[in-house]
């Protein structure tokens, strides 16, 4: 696989979009999965996504193969969507998601697929009171599970930056939960 | 749930986009084509450019040192001098050596019915190699160039030369003869500018090495783009 990825990436840089295209549709869920989670808006999610893509296209020849593709992908996803948050004014938490946080903590259907408006409300409930970075090492983290290497090459943070960040974000998550009635042990 | 069951299965999720193809299609359609690769500047170009600026510098910079140069001494000037003087006394022995041999041919043809007019005539034509000669000293040139002269030498011009010759012959003795080089003005070794006519020069230099910087980078310009449009 890794080996293929080379050769679709060697083959963008040499201004391929076909191979591109192949890019584009391996990792558009990825890039949508982390900016929804960001953002909490599907089609600022998208934009995002569409944005992460066309900027990678334009500095696809600057990649450094050694490097992982999907840190360098997810880089400039983050900053995009930590640009956006700047400029977008964060949606407030409604009294809906509520009932929808509620209705998957229950539990009665595990393997019921959460549709995107129920990861919105989920999201703006937990991430409400979290700075930016801290929701970056929360989602990069917890949410999409990655490693703490892996998230200090995408923030540009160090380990005990992204720890204290984690840990705080973690702590604060915790607590609302916690206040809306949720069992902590 | 506990909390951190509810974080873990929310790990285990990830959302999706709902129509995939359409956004693939919508990033594909405003994908610009990458630039094409503009080869980088052949690096001979480079190193040429640098190296003719280093041979200009250089060129000027032994310029104005020799025209700032003083000369050496006096000595050194009057021994230039008298490097003149041997070939004026081989001239006056080439010359005392002429007449014998007039009166050689006077001799050897005063049995025949020869013309005084043929004699005379051969008496006057030798002297014209020796004011060839002494022609040659003047102008410090080599034997070679003597030659020339004298076979380009009219017949008349050679009486002409041939009168001279017995004027310098009987004046006694023979003045020093200046040559060009010993003007003054003309010698670069005795020429001292004036600190005006330095500064003056050296701004003229300094100008005429930025017009050749200009042009050479146009050049360099003109080529770069030569090369980009292949």
């Amino acid at each position: 696989m890794i080996q293929i990825e080379d050769e679709i990436l060697t083959r963008c840089q040499g201004g391929d979009k076909a191979a591109f295209r192949w890019v584009v549709q391996t990792y558009q869920r990825m890039l949508f999965s982390l900016a929804l989670k960001m953002l909490a808006d599907e089609e600022e999610a998208k934009d995002v996504v569409q944005e992460t893509f066309i900027r990678a296209w334009m500095a696809i020849r600057s990649y450094n193969l050694q490097q992982p593709f999907t840190s360098w992908l997810y880089t400039i996803a983050s900053r995009l969507c930590l640009n956006r948050m700047k400029t977008v004014k964060e949606s407030a938490m409604q009294p809906e998601d509520l009932t929808v946080l509620h209705r998957f903590a229950s539990g009665d259907d595990t393997q019921r697929k959460l549709e995107n408006d129920e990861w919105i409300a989920i999201v703006r409930t937990l991430a409400e009171g979290l700075s930016e970075k801290q929701r970056l090492v929360f989602t990069l983290c917890q949410l999409e599970g990655l490693s703490s290497e892996e998230a200090e090459q995408i923030t540009g943070m160090d380990a005990r930056q992204i720890k204290s960040n984690l840990y705080v974000a973690r702590q604060t998550i915790r607590k609302r939960l916690k206040d809306l009635g949720y069992d902590e042990d | 749930m506990k909390i951190d069951e509810i974080l873990s299965r929310l790990q285990e999720q990830q959302p999706d986009v709902n129509n995939p193809d359409e956004l693939t299609d919508r990033i594909m359609d405003r994908l610009p084509d990458l630039p094409t690769e503009q080869p980088k500047p052949a690096r001979r170009i480079r190193i040429y450019i640098l190296s003719a600026i280093a041979a200009a510098a250089s060129v000027l910079l032994l310029m104005t040192l020799h025209y700032n140069e003083e000369p050496t001494s006096v000595e050194a000037v009057a021994g230039s001098r008298q490097e003149v003087p041997p070939p004026v006394e081989a001239v006056t022995n080439s010359r005392q050596e002429v007449p014998p041999s007039v009166e050689v041919v006077a001799d050897s043809r005063q049995g025949e019915s020869t013309p005084v007019e043929t004699v005379a005539e051969s008496w006057q034509r030798v002297p014209a190699s020796v004011s060839t000669v002494n022609h040659s000293i003047d102008c410090g040139q080599s034997s070679n160039r003597t030659c020339s002269i004298e076979e380009s030498t009219a017949p008349d011009e050679q009486i002409e030369y041939a009168q001279q010759a017995n004027r310098v012959q009987q004046a006694e003795p023979l003045p020093e003869m200046l040559t060009e080089r010993d003007i003054p003005i003309t010698r670069p070794e005795n020429y001292k500018y004036t600190p005006e006519e330095i500064a003056l020069m050296k701004k003229q230099a300094r100008e005429a090495y930025l017009k050749w910087v200009e042009l050479e980078l146009e050049i360099a310009k003109y080529n770069q783009e030569q090369v980009a449009q292949y």
